[in-house]
């Protein structure tokens, strides 16, 4: 049985080792696909069958920890939402959680740049969280706050967009504020097209750029500004990392004992 | 200046490889230790000049793992076969010549970027860089066992030392890499170029462990260091990501 099991574990190895080449070279949404996932399950339903097969306990526990690893990297991996919001200064997010509703507003962002050349040595954005005390986003240091994760992602140039109506409001591609007291979400410009996307009460409509429209009773205009830096953050809703962590390190320690047995 | 240190040290690798040829044993152990000294001479003007740890992109990696090779050899697995010397310092005379003829935009002295800039670099990177260093001396082991015709072999409880010790360490670099990950971009693992091919590297050397036969065990550790090269070098010039920078 063990000779048998070693040898469907060589096939699927180096089935595994050639897709993980392929979709390296292709393209990575490859590795998240359905039939990836499928064949890593394979590779957990096998090292779980030896498991009870092989001889001696620690290459035992070694086996069934490989296997929880594998198996909680697929489910935490297909559990956590993320995705980007790229702010300019003065702009406002309204982050929208299961449990709660956040308030972001960038006070400021600063790039400091090498001597002499366009990659930048340090950035860094301030924000204001729920009217609060200004917090402080560098890559390597994310906001912290329950489950949620602010991440300074990366920067880029982005223009903004005036909405003129009663109230002014300054707003940036994929921000979403307030005007005349309706929320709406201002998701881009297409410059083919030149129209805006913005959503309100989850219905997608189009406004014409430098035209006045009229929408809900009011009128709107809406006219691009000169672009300036805005910071990328990224928003990450964490879920089930702290299982993984212990996981992966168990199966390191289990690594670790059995070389050391084997000398 | 940096470019003129690095071929005396290829050429004192070299000279110590021909003397060793000709059999003169201790004269050549002695010009080694001068090339350690003068490498690890290089490696702290480096870091003073760069004002960073010796290990933020390829160049500077690879003379700090071509030195820790050395180390190995001097000091922690001092061979008698002197097939396998020779080796060890062929590859060492490769390296070297490698960080030769590499680009010289790679040897330009850069801040390091804001993502590298962690605590945690000092333990990803170094635990990578045991991992290969075990890798490539067990990777010389493998390439004498492949060609030998005896069936006893010498080396044989060596290899597997190195390459458990490979294994552990890289494994270790890959879950401390994966927990920067996670604090960094709040992603243990993002399924980039550099990380899937970590991967590759991790589940053909367990293949390793699964064989008994020694001559399939030796390809596989050829096989191992071919992927791991190409970790190194292809994913860093071929295959951009979000670790690009290394």
């Amino acid at each position: 049985m063990v000779k048998i099991l070693k040898y469907i574990h060589g096939t699927l190895s180096l089935l595994i080792v050639f897709m993980l080449i392929i979709a390296s070279i292709v393209s990575p949404a490859l590795l998240t696909s359905i039939g990836y996932t499928v064949v890593y399950l394979l590779y957990v339903a096998l090292t779980l069958l030896s498991a009870f097969f092989i001889q001696g306990i620690r290459s035992k526990i070694l086996h069934i920890l490989l296997a929880l690893l594998i198996v909680t990297v697929i489910l935490v991996k297909a559990n956590n939402d993320r995705y980007p919001i790229t702010m300019g200064k003065g702009g406002k997010y309204l982050l929208e959680t299961d449990t709660e509703t956040l308030e972001l507003e960038l006070v400021d962002f600063s790039i400091r740049h090498e001597k002499g050349s366009a990659s930048a040595v340090h950035y860094e954005s301030k924000l204001l969280i729920n009217d609060d005390k200004p917090v402080s986003i560098t890559v390597n240091h994310p906001y912290k706050h329950d489950n949620i994760r602010l991440y300074q992602s990366s920067y880029r140039s982005i223009s903004p967009y005036f909405f003129y109506s009663n109230d002014t409001l300054r707003l940036f591609e994929g921000q979403n504020d307030k005007l005349n007291d309706i929320q709406f979400h201002f998701l881009e410009y297409d410059p083919f097209l030149q129209r805006t996307a913005i959503k309100y009460n989850d219905i997608l409509f189009y406004f014409p750029i430098g035209r006045k429209v009229t929408f809900l009773d009011m009128e709107i205009m809406i006219i691009p500004d000169e672009p300036e830096m805005a910071t990328v953050l990224e928003y990450v809703e964490v879920k089930g990392h702290i299982y993984l962590l212990i996981f992966a390190i168990l199966t390191l320690v289990a690594l670790i004992l059995i070389r050391i047995r084997r000398k | 200046m940096e470019l003129i240190l690095l071929l005396v040290l290829v050429f004192i690798y070299l000279l110590s490889l021909m003397l060793g040829f000709m059999k003169r044993r201790q004269v050549s152990l002695y010009v080694s230790y001068a090339g350690f000294f003068l490498h690890l001479a290089i490696l702290i003007i480096r870091a003073i000049t760069a004002k960073h740890p010796p290990f933020t992109n390829v160049y500077e990696s690879l003379l700090l793992l071509s030195w820790l090779m050395q180390v190995k050899f001097l000091f922690f697995q001092r061979a008698t076969s002197a097939r396998v010397v020779h080796l060890q310092r062929l590859l060492l005379v490769v390296f070297i010549s490698v960080l030769i003829f590499l680009p010289p935009g790679t040897r330009e002295i850069r801040p390091v970027m804001p993502a590298l800039n962690s605590v945690w670099m000092y333990i990803h990177v170094p635990s990578y860089l045991f991992g290969y260093v075990s890798l490539f001396s067990g990777l010389i082991l493998a390439i004498i066992r492949l060609f030998s015709r005896k069936n006893i072999f010498p080396y044989d409880e060596q290899m597997d030392t190195d390459i458990s010790l490979a294994m552990i360490f890289m494994s270790a670099g890959m879950v401390t890499g994966a927990i920067w990950g996670q604090i960094s971009w709040g992603n243990f693992w993002s399924w980039d170029p550099k990380e899937t091919w970590a991967l590759i590297n991790i589940i053909l050397l367990s293949l390793y462990f699964h064989k008994s036969d020694r001559k399939t065990q030796s390809l596989i550790v050829i096989l191992a260091t071919l992927s791991v090269l190409f970790t190194y070098f292809g994913v860093t010039w071929l295959l951009s990501g979000l670790h690009s920078y290394s």
